[in-house]
């Protein structure tokens, strides 16, 4: 089911009502809530229930057997040993259903460059949507319980966790205890945060529907189709817009399953802290996605050793862990570029500023300037790295790179005045401070329930009018 | 809800029994006869968030929280690191969170959804128009219908006409929207049925021609391309114009609609697109891909809806409108590619394809100036069935279709071009 439509609203609704109205009966409601999140999750393809319950009841037997393997509450040889079988365990499920077709095409590779032609295999499956997800929320849980941080969970909230409806497609990530305490805490029925829940959803549907679905299919998708018929200057705009389209699809997605889940009475984590505003990468990663940065901290950094083990060991774990955050994105060697590009960049970072801190240099320009100069090579470096996330492939991206750099000039029929507005209002509107947008909710706030409900019905109609024609495709979905 | 406690219009009463009642009496919810966790995490090196209002005081929410910021943060060097808090932003009583009972929330939101409806009746009714016929449909409009005439008559469907209106909505070819006369579509006769010919007897060309011959292109006059169809032409068609664009020979053109079809002219309007597109850009080769989303119920001239594939009269009906576009792109030193459907990955989808297809080839062969492209072997196996993966040109095995089991990727829609593009090349005598 797709946030953006009827059959959601509907479905919300019904879940908002028997939420509530459940609560004082705790198994009652976790049951309906279950319930819920799998017809959620059931309803693009039956059999995807089937995955994730199986998935859940894995990691739950896992995670006991984990427990009983430690001593006094430590890790032992043996519960590492089942932590690794865990983890591996739903390593196989993701690569089963993401990555066969990528293995098999790099093995059928490996074997040809040796003069070896096997017969493909023909295997056809259907990735189940959000299975990076809830894999990662399951990898968090029994890597948790194994290292001593949490004790394990019953089955049903497990179940709970890893499918609850507002973060299963597409994040954020959450963590087991930021959650669950959730379920067990009966929030007040009279304190429901009204106008942050369906502020987040507006802005939320704006973004996807409105902002996201004009750029792509007024610039994005034709310029990245067909990027021999484009001048230099129009891939160049294109690269922008998309660095605005995928921000505003997926921060627009998250935003409407934080506000769904507050108005459900749980709060999950931020997602998306205006990221183009950043003034290096390194700042970038900590305002993109950031539940999967954080998660790729605590479950493939630190472990790697962090940068406790000296600088060149901080460089190779800063690279492997941008590498892995790239592969999860897809079963292509574009991704792992993309992830290997921010990887350099870090990297570089780290040693430029290094270098610059053994010195005592004094920038040879004023502060002001020094931040403009700043952004702009940070978000560049950043739609650099776009430019082999959206391309069909590498070699596509490398022409698109090579048409930017040579072929500037030409026609721009794609680059409209709109295009261009819209992209320059998306990234002003990352440095509008949180205050300004609080007045207005303070103002929606203090309206009559009637006027309110209005002004989100014609909100409703502005976001159909000025959105495309049926739903587009949502970016995260495949990831 | 007035009681002593009171401040604002805003302020939400305590309810007895409810945590923050007595200020006296511990903020905790088993008083209130909650279960407690039934399996209480151990206290972690991590601090729990605060959540419900009565945690508020104790932790305040603009600490940087290290243990929750990104990649870099374990630094200790770090510069602050943003806030990730998952407690409030600002507090709970902070009015621009709009704390209000759920009840309340419910009302709201009910009537938001109500009224949204009964503005965009029309729109959601065209919408229902535009879905395969079957009870699906039949559902949907049961749902639309008595919402569209409550709006008509309070005239609320006239403030979306108004937005659109101030928008620029204006969907050449796309029927439906925003359109009130649309509403018993049953009734009236597709308005593109244009050479009405009647089934069966379709287009009997005096005499079958010659294959059509193509001028033969210079860089100064290249070859005009119109390339077009419904989603699969997207991904097919702009390689088709990437391919073509290379040669240098040939100036392509690329125009796709999304979900279209011939079966419902009432959602897109293919015969009136294509003439408008043909005048304006006169083009010397037409290849066509559509299909997809034509197995399913249509309307016959007369008025009778046939509901499915299976229906005996389904296939003189779709060859009729086929051969009328045919007919239509007819013209002097005029090339027509009608390119048919790939194998798909579904059993029951892929066989009533093959239906489209029969439809497709059969009025080809009666045509000089149409020629049929069956992608089967250049997009399927080796036995021209469904697959994920087939060895590309040097042996390597490429992955052709997205996940749908339906669309394209790059690779495979540069494989069906390449194939479309040589059969161009070689009528119109262009050596690569």
């Amino acid at each position: 089911m797709l946030f953006p439509t009827v059959a959601f609203a509907v479905f919300f609704l019904a879940a908002f009502t028997a939420n509530w109205l459940l609560r004082p009966h705790f198994l009652v409601w976790r049951a309906t809530l279950i319930a819920f999140s799998l017809y959620f999750y059931g309803w693009v393809d039956v059999r995807f229930v089937l995955v994730i319950v199986g998935s859940a009841s894995v990691n739950w037997a896992l995670a006991l057997a984990i427990r009983r393997a430690m001593l006094d509450g430590r890790r032992s040889d043996g519960s590492r040993r089942l932590v690794r079988l865990a983890v591996a365990a739903n390593l196989v499920l993701l690569g089963v259903f993401k990555y066969h077709g990528f293995f098999v095409a790099s093995t059928a590779d490996a074997l040809a460059s040796i003069g070896l032609h096997p017969t493909t295999p023909v295997l056809s499956i259907l990735l189940p949507v959000g299975i990076s997800f809830f894999t990662f929320h399951a990898i968090s849980y029994v890597v948790d319980v194994g290292r001593g941080d949490i004790e394990p969970i019953g089955y049903a909230d497990l179940l709970l966790y890893m499918s609850f409806f507002p973060h299963l497609v597409a994040g954020p990530i959450v963590r087991v205890d930021e959650l669950v305490p959730q379920f067990h805490q009966r929030p007040d029925p009279r304190r429901v945060a009204f106008t942050e829940g369906v502020t987040l959803i507006a802005v939320g549907l704006v973004k996807k529907v409105v902002v996201a679905g004009y750029l792509g299919s007024q610039i994005v998708d034709p310029a990245y189709g067909t990027p021999g018929l484009r001048s230099g200057g129009e891939l160049l705009a294109a690269t922008y817009a998309y660095a605005v389209q995928i921000y505003a699809d997926f921060s627009g997605y998250t935003d409407i399953a934080i506000g769904c889940a507050l108005l459900l009475g749980f709060r999950l984590p931020e997602n998306f802290a205006s990221p183009y505003r950043s003034l290096s990468v390194r700042e970038f990663w900590h305002r993109w996605h950031m539940t999967l940065s954080r998660w790729l901290r605590d479950y493939v950094y630190i472990p790697l050793g962090g940068n406790r083990d000296g600088t060149r060991a901080t460089y190779r774990n800063l690279m492997a862990t941008m590498l892995l955050g790239g592969l999860w994105h897809g079963a292509d060697w574009r991704f792992v570029l993309w992830g290997g590009l921010h990887g350099t960049y870090l990297v570089g970072e780290r040693a430029a500023s290094a270098w610059w801190g053994g010195r005592d240099v004094r920038p040879a320009v004023p502060p002001a300037v020094s931040v403009v100069l700043r952004w702009l090579l940070t978000f560049n470096l950043v739609c650099a790295a776009w430019i082999f996330f959206r391309a069909d492939s590498i070699s596509t991206a490398f022409t698109i790179l090579g048409r930017i750099v040579t072929a500037a000039a030409g026609s721009t029929t794609l680059v409209t005045g709109l295009v261009v507005a819209t992209v320059v209002a998306a990234l002003v509107s990352q440095l509008i401070p949180d205050h300004r947008t609080g007045a207005l909710r303070v103002r929606f706030s203090r309206l009559e329930w009637g006027a309110q409900a209005a002004l989100l019905a014609v909100g409703l109609t502005a976001i159909a009018v000025l959105g495309p024609d049926g739903v587009a495709p949502f970016i995260y979905f495949r990831f | 809800m007035s009681t002593p406690t009171d401040t604002g219009p805003h302020h939400i009463p305590t309810p007895p029994g409810w945590p923050g009642d007595d200020p006296t009496v511990p903020d905790e919810l088993g008083a209130l006869g909650v279960r407690p966790l039934r399996h209480p995490a151990r206290p972690s090196r991590r601090h729990l968030p605060a959540y419900g209002r009565e945690d508020v005081e104790a932790e305040p929410s603009l600490e940087p929280r290290p243990e929750l910021g990104p990649v870099a943060a374990v630094e200790v060097d770090e510069e602050p690191v943003r806030r990730v808090a998952v407690d409030a932003p600002d507090g709970d009583d902070d009015p621009g969170r709009g704390l209000m009972p759920a009840g309340r929330v419910l009302v709201i939101l009910v009537a938001a959804l109500l009224l949204a409806a009964l503005i965009n009746a029309d729109a959601l009714v065209a919408k229902a128009e535009q879905q395969p016929l079957g009870p699906e449909r039949d559902r949907a409009l049961a749902v639309w219908r008595p919402v569209q005439d409550v709006s008509h008559v309070l005239q609320l469907y006239r403030v979306r006409q108004v937005a659109d209106w101030a928008a620029g909505n204006d969907h050449a070819h796309r029927g439906g929207s925003a359109a009130p006369k649309a509403a018993a579509p049953a009734s009236h006769t597709s308005p593109t049925t244009t050479a009405a010919t009647g089934p069966g007897t379709t287009a009997a060309p005096s005499a079958p021609a010659a294959p059509a011959a193509l001028r033969t292109p210079t860089r100064g006059k290249p070859l005009r391309l119109w390339v077009g169809g419904d989603s699969l032409a997207q991904v097919f068609g702009q390689s088709m114009v990437n391919a073509s664009q290379a040669t240098g020979l040939i100036a392509p053109k690329l125009h796709y609609e999304i979900s279209s079809g011939l079966a419902r002219p009432d959602f897109y309007d293919w015969p009136g697109a294509l003439a408008d597109d043909v005048k304006a850009g006169k083009p010397e080769v037409v290849v066509l891909m559509l299909g997809a989303n034509d197995a399913q119920g249509l309307v016959l001239p007369s008025g009778t809806a046939v509901p499915d594939v299976s229906d005996p009269r389904w296939s003189p009906e779709y060859r009729r409108r086929v051969g009328a576009i045919m007919d239509q792109l007819k013209a002097d030193g005029r090339l027509v590619v009608w390119v048919g459907q790939p194998p798909m990955r579904g059993a029951t989808f892929d066989a009533r394809m093959k239906i489209v297809d029969a439809a497709y080839a059969a009025e080809a062969a009666k045509r000089p100036w149409v020629v049929y492209v069956d992608p089967a072997k250049v997009v399927g196996d080796a036995q021209g069935r469904f697959a994920d993966l087939i060895p590309g040109p040097d042996g390597k095995p490429q992955d052709v279709r997205q996940d749908d089991g339906i669309h394209f990727t790059r690779a495979g829609g540069d494989r069906l071009a390449a194939h479309v593009l040589a059969l161009v090349e070689d009528r119109a005598g262009i050596k690569t």
